[in-house]
């Protein structure tokens, strides 16, 4: 009766970099099913190399240290080859980044789980931030409550190029419906980063943001390629 | 927490349930029992309690096809059969042992928390 899927989410290596953020993942997906976790061996190539070098692990702890993936989410290994036409190093000049946009075009992200997987990729920071809020910011005042993962959907609205009338939410309202509606047009977005603009043609998506929070129209600049529309 | 299932079809199983329970009671420790018919129908809300769980949260996890769940005819009310809650429980046990195993080589490997 599967009608839906959890939204896929890839872990970057500055997440499996750090042990307790790996896991928590981890649960969150594997424990609650929130999340689909995905991953191709060159990722967890890199994040075995970053622990070698970094954090200064033996091999065969830093291999032990990356296995948690395929162990515990078989399923989630993602082949990238579809992402070899693609010019990758135009996406990014972070060799670092390469191999999480060729997972990202590999799995030709739809809309609607973009932004999860934004927050997790691109902003690890945020994620911590999620996870100890009283070490990182400070509470809220109790008239404006700031609910945690608009929060960081806005972080990942930055990062996407997604521009919200007033800085506010996107993503599933209460009925579970995604808060996008896929568009042939022009696209105020910012850019997403150089070389993004690079694919063509471009669509926007727009929509709106529901459930208990205000609605909020919200429009993003997704490649054609990933919304899988032309 | 342990769950047996009893077949009926094979021979006297109830015997080792008493035995478990023995068991355990020997260990000075206090037993709950529950028994139930593994298609008994649940509600969202009472999967959600033996789950630990909230009602929308099952709700979800039905759309997903985590758990197998039925609408009863010419209602929108969904039912989850028992024994449903009883595999989405074990395949999140079997997870979580996964996950505590990586935890506890990595201790042992002496990898650092953070």
């Amino acid at each position: 009766m599967s009608q839906a899927d959890p939204p896929r989410a890839v872990l970057d290596a500055d997440i499996i970099y750090s042990r307790v953020l790996h896991e928590l993942m981890g649960r969150v997906a594997d424990d609650l099913r929130l999340l689909d976790l995905v991953w191709s061996d060159d990722l967890l190539a890199e994040a075995r190399r970053s622990l070698v070098e970094k954090k200064c692990l033996t091999e065969e702890v830093a291999t032990r240290w990356v296995d948690y993936l395929p162990r515990n989410f078989p399923d989630g290994e993602t082949d990238v080859t579809r992402a070899a036409d693609v010019d990758i190093e135009a996406l990014t000049d972070d060799p670092d980044d390469r191999h999480v946009c060729a997972l990202a075009i590999g799995l030709r992200v739809p809309a609607t789980s973009s932004l999860t997987t934004a927050v997790i990729c691109a902003r690890p920071s945020e994620v911590r931030e999620l996870r100890s809020p009283r070490q990182t910011r400070s509470s809220p005042p109790p008239s404006t409550p700031t609910p945690r993962i608009p929060r960081a959907h806005r972080a990942a609205g930055r990062w996407l190029g997604v521009r919200t009338a007033d800085q506010g939410v996107a993503g599933r309202d209460r009925a579970g419906r995604g808060g996008a509606l896929c568009r042939q047009g022009a696209c105020s977005a910012r850019p997403l980063s150089p070389g993004i603009q690079e694919f063509e043609p471009t669509s926007s998506i727009s929509g709106t943001s529901g459930g208990k929070f205000p609605k909020r129209r919200i429009s993003a600049h997704i490649p054609a390629h990933r919304t899988g529309k032309r | 927490m342990k769950t047996m299932h009893l077949d009926p079809t094979a021979g006297d199983q109830a015997a080792s349930v008493a035995e478990e329970v023995d068991k355990l009671l020997r260990e000075g420790k206090q037993v709950a029992v529950t028994v139930a018919e593994e298609q008994e129908l649940l509600s969202p809300q009472q999967a959600g309690q033996r789950l630990g769980i909230s009602r929308q949260h099952v709700r979800r996890l039905i759309d997903y096809g985590e758990l197998e769940a039925r609408q009863l005819p010419g209602s929108s009310y969904w039912k989850i059969p028992l024994s449903s809650v009883l595999a989405c429980e074990e395949r999140r046990g079997r997870g979580r042992e996964l996950a505590a195993e990586w935890s506890r080589d990595l201790e042992a490997m002496g990898a650092p928390p953070e």
